[in-house]
């Protein structure tokens, strides 16, 4: 048995999975300052006469990090930028105590300015006066050369022994190019770092106190899983995995249809917007935002627009009725007082559920008319307004998307328009709205089946994703593998293996590393068959007219997906017979 | 505690296209490698996050693109390869996004360069074949409006030949290159004295700077000579034609300027649209004078900004090079205040309001010779910018030792009905002649170009 659990803004919603069927499914009002007992509500309606001792695997997907960055639920937390030169680093003084130190590594990895000891020692002052236990270390160009965060760790530890219980370095937890967004990920994680690790322990405590022994996971913002006991970086990589879960449950749904998809999920006040391609979900090029923070953690590609059911129809000053984005309560068919989209839906007849009287008179009361007919043409222009709203929303998301940069001859050349051929739609009002919106949009409609538990399902069915780089300079002998463990950080390469050091090495090296890590996840539906090499570039380093070394960068991951066994069970069955798209490759 | 983003103050747009699979050769400096290290630093600052800086992917130049500026022989197709046309589309790109209004400026980063690309190509010069900024222009004043004043200011170490040649008789474009002096650097031109054609005297200018030039000594020109005369001249668009070769690590020129320095001049000049030139100190010096350029384009604080090996001092100039510095300086802004006594002394007066010259170019990298003869009618009739005729043979000096005469008639786009018909005459007459190997005829005023071949 498997289950998965979406842990929402205003529900937690579960689903059990049982011989490759959906058993039972549950829904229960989150409980925002007690996440733990939400879960265990649910878990208790799912498991209610099962046998526990079934439940091998359980995926959370909560909103936990988001809260605690929301209502700045975390200890005071410091960070030291060491940014050398460029951008004046002042606006990254994010913490409540910010230290920017001398010292510098350029763009290929070399230690250009050292630190100054002096400033160190006062540095260390500070921290100590300062009383804080939590510490970011973020330096430009870390990921080329992390020597210089891991000195300076190393020094505050002598100095400032079991002073320090967190210090988070941010070669680490954000192993791409991109400051800015390094200090941000990495200081983000440190400040969530003793909340997460609580709620993890809670929830491990609470799920062995009912006797459950299954392997616990979390569901990333990448919609794949990692662990539940094992994330450093777990905090920030599970930020938008609301999103991610009901992609990934578009995905179990609907994951043999290899046409280019467009995703709508709808919910009360606000609706989702993704894309599939060959199946596949698009990522955010550079990483995941939340509130104000630009992460470099990567993420499934979304557009959130604050329209959804409950969104209220209003009249203007020039006396137009439209809809706005905000909800003010319920709709009037279900208990309301003010007309809203769903009211529209009623009166149209689109769903059949609800007081359709209550969504009349709220109109009435709108349109000064108490003619059904005018109402039922105001009615449908309000769900016209609608349709209108995500049609310009998913334009520009596709405009955005053929901006995106490319940066050699053959990409620019090859580089195909994305045109959406189906369009699939999730949450409650689904049912209501989907005909006419593919109607509008030209698409071909698909309700997936379970549509109302798809995040769940989302969840319980992903399967672990990984995201590993190499970079190699074979002049100056080293490769670098991002990542946490020892493996990782600065390789030398050895005088004999220079001229070696082929591509094809590379490849190898990053292979064979991204597969182990695979492995170290535990999870026997993670085999290396899903290690793809996503990119790789090599370039001759050239001096006076001679071949120095060369320089490759590659990515190798385990792209999102669905558990294998579960590929064919819930997937909703179409007519059609159109070719399958070309898998694109989409750079995060 | 909170997260206040760099106030930009202008919006920014950036076409950047490194084009890592193009290279001259596997070692030229016009290779894959070269935007590398300041693609990394653009990505590492975080600049594209910046709300206000925007990317864009760029377009392919069309064929009529690049022949409304370009005799291309034996035609478009044979010499502007896919890395040229993207590099071209590129700057057109930048224009575009620009006039749109999208952004208040743009920078196109892209490679190849451009500005040693004359009007009659025959092959590469300078790591040039067609001329991306000129290309720009051209599509710009077609596109949006033909009267469009231009001023250009190439910043590049080396005279930008290229440009010069193709504005060379154009009152509405204000030419003005910075450079190495010719007499101790590649192309060997650039005097202050070569001032534009007869009816276009000191619309050309030319600043050779001696060897060693710094940041104070660069700025002194900008202050004292540029600003002055752009400011006179009011122009509608400020084209910075951005080479990073005057960087004092660059290992082609002897030049010493910083990336302070370039920042610096990039916000005096306060330019709306740059186009990357030449800059072969791929590693010490790009990556920091592209950040520097773009910071200083957006109104950033570029305080912050230095190689890492800057030292205040490099940015002092000797008082024996400063001399030098102003006396060029004095003797351009003669020139600039005297613009409408001059007499052109390059240009043999035929009759008929006719002009005569002969020039030689060069191609370094394709190894090619031209002889051209130019001849410039100076039309009485108002706003009319009259025309040209071209006689060209390129000897083509490699293995095959081939020559190949062509001939071309230009018609810019302000042009009078009897300059038209004299022109269209005239290309009829050199397709009869049967002494060239092709003739074209590049209409501007219809947007139209014909090319004939003897085969």
């Amino acid at each position: 048995m498997i289950i998965g659990i979406d842990i929402g803004g205003t529900h937690t919603d579960g689903v059990l999975i049982k011989n490759q069927q959906i058993h039972q499914t549950s829904k229960v009002i989150t409980d925002q300052n007690n996440l733990t007992t939400s879960i265990l509500k649910v878990l208790d309606n799912l498991l209610l006469n099962q046998d526990k001792d079934q439940v091998t695997r359980i995926v959370f997907s909560t909103t936990l990090t988001t809260n605690l960055i929301a209502q700045k639920n975390y200890p005071p937390t410091g960070l030291i930028m060491i940014p050398g030169p460029g951008l004046n680093p002042d606006w990254l003084k994010i913490a409540a105590h910010n230290w920017v130190i001398s010292g510098s590594i350029d763009h290929r990895g070399r230690q250009v300015t050292a630190f100054n000891q002096e400033e160190l020692n006062q540095l260390q002052a500070e921290i100590q006066c300062a009383g804080i236990t939590d510490l970011a270390i973020v330096g430009k160009f870390s990921t080329r050369n992390p020597v210089q965060e891991k000195q300076l760790t190393a020094f505050l530890q002598s100095s400032l022994p079991d002073r320090l219980r967190n210090i988070q370095l941010g070669h680490q937890i954000a192993p791409v190019l991109n400051f800015p967004r390094r200090v941000q990920t990495t200081w983000l994680n440190t400040a969530v770092y003793q909340e997460y690790s609580k709620f993890a322990a809670s929830v491990q405590r609470s799920v062995l106190e009912r006797g459950i022994t299954a392997e616990l996971f979390l569901l990333k913002a990448d919609g794949g899983t990692m662990p539940l006991e094992n994330g450093l970086s777990a905090g920030v990589e599970t930020i938008k995995s609301g999103p991610a879960a009901s992609i990934m449950g578009f995905l179990a749904l609907t994951g043999t249809d290899n046409r280019t998809s467009l995703l709508l999920d709808i919910g009360g006040t606000t609706t989702d917007i993704a894309l599939l391609i060959g199946g596949i979900p698009l990522f955010e090029p550079e990483g995941v935002q939340i509130g104000n923070y630009n992460t470099s953690v990567r993420g499934l590609l979304n557009r959130s627009i604050s329209f959804g059911g409950d969104s209220y129809v209003y009249k203007d000053q020039t006396g137009n009725i439209r809809l706005q984005s905000k909800r003010i309560g319920p709709a009037a068919a279900f208990g309301g007082n003010t007309p809203t989209l769903t009211d529209a839906l009623v009166i149209t007849k689109l769903m059949s559920k609800g007081d359709r009287e209550h969504a009349f008179s709220a109109f009435e009361q709108l349109t000064e008319n108490n003619d059904p007919n005018q109402i039922i043409t105001t009615a449908r222009a309000i769900i016209q307004q609608f349709y209108q709203i995500i049609a310009s929303e998913v334009e520009k998301l596709l405009n955005e998307l053929k901006q995106r940069p490319v940066y050699t001859i053959h990409e620019l050349l090859t580089d195909s328009e994305l045109k959406p051929e189906v369009v699939m739609m999730i949450g409650g009002p689904a049912n209501a709205l989907l005909p006419g919106i593919a109607e509008f949009l030209d698409l071909e409609p698909v309700l997936p089946r379970y549509h109302h538990v798809a995040n769940a399902l989302g969840a319980a069915l992903a399967r672990p994703t990984l995201r590993e780089t190499l970079y190699a300079d074979t002049e100056q002998r080293f490769y670098i593998l991002s990542g946490k463990d020892e493996a990782s950080g600065k390789q030398s390469i050895n005088h004999t293996q220079k001229n070696n050091f082929t591509l094809d090495k590379a490849k190898k090296i990053l292979l064979d590393y991204t597969t182990s890590l695979a492995v170290q996840k535990q999870n026997p539906v993670c085999s290396d068959d899903f290690v793809e090499i996503t990119f790789e570039e090599s370039f001759n380093i050239v001096r006076d007219y001679q071949t120095r070394g060369q320089i490759f960068r590659l990515e190798a991951q385990i792209k999102p997906g669905i558990i294998s066994d579960f590929t064919d069970t819930f997937i909703t069955k179409t007519n059609s017979t159109s070719p399958l798209s070309p898998e694109r490759r989409v750079k995060p | 505690m909170k997260n206040t983003l760099p106030q930009i103050k202008n919006r920014l747009g950036l076409v950047f296209f490194p084009a890592y699979d193009w290279a001259i050769t596997p070692d030229h400096p016009e290779r894959e490698e070269r935007l590398l290290y300041t693609h990394d630093q653009i990505l590492e600052e975080g600049l594209l996050d910046l709300p206000g800086i925007q990317e864009f992917k760029p377009e392919l130049a069309t064929e009529k693109d690049v022949a409304r500026v370009h005799i291309c022989v034996p035609n478009v197709t044979n010499l502007a390869t896919t890395s040229h046309l993207i590099s071209a589309g590129g700057a057109i790109t930048a224009a575009k996004k620009y006039l749109d209004g999208l952004v208040d400026k743009a920078f196109a980063l892209v490679r190849p360069p451009g500005h040693h690309a004359f009007r009659v190509v025959h092959g590469n010069r300078g790591f040039c074949n067609i001329n991306n900024e000129a290309i720009m222009v051209e599509w710009l004043r077609t596109t949006y409006n033909p009267n469009l004043k231009i001023a250009f200011i190439d910043t590049d170490a080396h005279h930008a030949d290229g440009t010069q040649d193709i504005y060379y008789h154009d009152p509405h474009v204000l030419h003005i290159s910075i450079h190495q002096d010719g007499r101790t650097l590649y192309p060997g031109t650039g005097f202050s004295w070569e001032l534009g054609g007869p009816g276009a005297m000191g619309m050309t200018l030319n600043i050779p700077l001696p060897p060693y030039t710094t940041d104070e000594g660069y700025l002194y020109v900008i202050d004292q000579l540029i600003l002055p005369i752009v400011q006179e001249f009011k122009p509608d668009i400020i084209i910075n034609s951005a080479g990073q070769d005057n960087h004092y690590s660059d290992p082609l020129t002897n030049m010493s300027i910083t990336a302070q320095g370039y920042a610096r001049l990039n916000q005096k000049l306060d330019p709306q649209l740059a186009v990357l030139q030449g800059g072969y100190s791929i590693e010490d010096a790009l990556p920091y004078v592209n950040v520097g350029i773009i910071l200083a384009m957006a109104g950033l604080d570029y305080s912050h900004l230095r190689e890492p090996d800057y030292t205040p001092s490099r940015s002092l100039q000797t008082v024996k090079v400063l001399d030098r510095i102003k006396k060029v300086t004095e003797q351009v802004r003669y020139y600039w205040e005297n613009r409408q006594r001059l007499v052109s002394n390059e240009f043999q007066h035929l009759e008929d309001d006719y002009y005569y010259r002969e020039k030689q170019i060069f191609y370094d990298t394709d190894y090619i010779s031209e002889d051209q003869k130019e001849i410039v009618k100076l039309c009485s009739t108002d706003n009319c910018q009259g025309h040209l005729f071209i006689e060209s043979v390129g000897h083509h000096l490699g293995r095959t030792g081939h020559q190949v005469p062509i001939a071309a008639v230009i018609l810019p786009r302000l042009s009078c009905k009897e300059c038209q018909k004299t022109a269209r005459e005239k290309y009829a007459k050199y397709c009869a002649s049967k002494q060239f190997h092709h003739v074209y005829l590049q209409d501007q005023v219809a947007d139209e170009y014909i090319h004939w071949s003897q085969n």
